[in-house]
């Protein structure tokens, strides 16, 4: 039975992530360890409860009517939320086709866990932080190359419309040239949702 | 929280339309209440069951149920979407940074069993009867309840997730919602609204089995 690790839960959002109204599912566990994550929570994986797809699937439905009327669903974040396919997976075999699925997440997770999944997911949100290999080294201490081959991957396997990435200005990491560069590039990868938004330091 | 008041009015639209659209009788009253709104209610909630059942009725009758993108067009360009901008779908990045701090600030502090989980765990133990019905089936194993635990701590809107039968999936609710009041959630401080699950075990000793 898959089981995973969910530190929260928000309902009624409204366009913040993902078309329609969303349920954002906030998984624990992530690969990176970025200065100022939002969700430090994540990094520990005892502090959540743990979840079967069924329970959480029971538990979001109350919200199915408004998925259904607004073309919204749950998004899927964390942590990030590509080191749970299997959750994912499952979790689409009860709700069915007609809820959106959308995941939070920075892509550095394995090649093929991005070809496994991209059949069953309706949009990506990317945190994509910065394309400069040193600065993502930086700020996240992992390198990035391999968020750099999955996003081409998926840009080249389906509408890159529901590809939306975004590039955080990184106070004390990058400067504004930074971003400028970042966008560029992924402009010309084709990447058609870009957008640019500031980190706030608590 | 004028967000949660935004929130439901957008909601309260959206369960308008979709009665409309399929000719149930719904009357919607304006909300009073002027304290922290999360963007829904007990009442809010069970307009929306009400709508789930009148569209099964409707199902089982043979007549379509409407629902699927009837809102769509709600979010991006109404009136009540540009009147909640300023406070949450501002494109001002920073808005949206905050918003996610926020609904993340809903599990800052979980809420807590007075007494601790031991409490929490000695107390079902001491209230929960074991259903004959379910003794003599021999049925054990888990009931998954789930409930919410509201701004001042009580145990709200307790419903069952799993059920093994026998009379077990009762008794795990009376007992669920007999729980005296929790510590509640805090959000920034705040005091919240949060959902909760709990596995109730059903396990029959060697002796009962015999």
């Amino acid at each position: 039975m898959t089981t995973a690790k969910i530190f929260g839960i928000g309902r009624h959002r409204l366009t913040v992530d993902g078309e329609g109204v969303t349920t954002l599912v906030a998984f624990n566990g992530c690969p990176l360890r970025c200065k100022y994550c939002l969700n430090k929570t994540s990094w520990d994986m005892d502090k959540g409860r743990d979840y079967t797809p069924e329970m959480l699937f029971e538990e979001v439905k109350i919200d199915q009517l408004y998925f259904l009327a607004t073309h919204g669903g749950v998004t899927f974040g964390g942590g990030e939320p590509l080191l749970h396919k299997d959750f994912i997976k499952e979790f689409r075999a009860l709700c069915g086709p007609q809820w959106q699925i959308v995941v939070e997440t920075s892509l550095h997770v394995p090649f093929e866990t991005v070809q496994e999944m991209n059949e069953i997911l309706d949009g990506y949100i990317v945190d994509i932080k910065d394309l400069n290999p040193a600065i993502y080294l930086a700020y996240t201490g992992k390198e990035n190359p391999l968020v750099l081959k999955n996003l081409e991957w998926i840009l080249q396997h389906g509408d890159p419309k529901r590809i939306k990435v975004r590039v955080p200005h990184i106070p004390e990491y990058n400067t504004d040239e930074d971003v400028t560069k970042s966008v560029e590039r992924l402009k010309a990868m084709g990447v058609v949702e870009v957008e640019e938004f500031e980190y706030i330091i608590r | 929280m004028k967000r949660g008041k935004q929130t439901c009015k957008i909601l309260k639209e959206i369960r308008r339309q979709i009665a409309a659209e399929n000719d149930i009788k719904l009357v919607i009253e304006e909300c009073t209440y002027q304290g922290d709104c999360i963007g829904t209610c007990p009442k809010c909630e069970e307009e929306v069951r009400y709508l789930e059942r009148e569209l099964e009725k409707r199902q089982r009758m043979g007549k379509a149920a409407i629902v699927a993108g009837l809102s769509v067009g709600l979010l991006g360009t109404s009136q009540l979407a540009v009147a909640q901008q300023p406070d949450t779908l501002r494109m001002d990045t920073i808005e949206k940074v905050a918003e996610d701090v926020e609904i993340f600030g809903m599990v800052e502090e979980m809420p807590s069993f007075p007494g601790g989980e031991v409490k929490l765990v000695e107390y079902i133990a001491k209230n929960l009867n074991y259903p004959q019905e379910a003794i003599e089936k021999g049925i054990e194993g888990r009931v998954f309840v789930g409930f919410i635990i509201d701004v001042d701590g009580s145990v709200t809107d307790v419903k069952l997730l799993r059920g093994i039968g026998g009379g077990c999936d009762e008794e795990a609710i009376r007992v669920i919602k007999s729980l005296p009041k929790w510590r509640p959630a805090k959000q920034n401080g705040v005091f919240s609204r949060v959902s909760y699950q709990i596995p109730v075990n059903f396990k029959l000793d060697d002796k009962t089995k015999e």
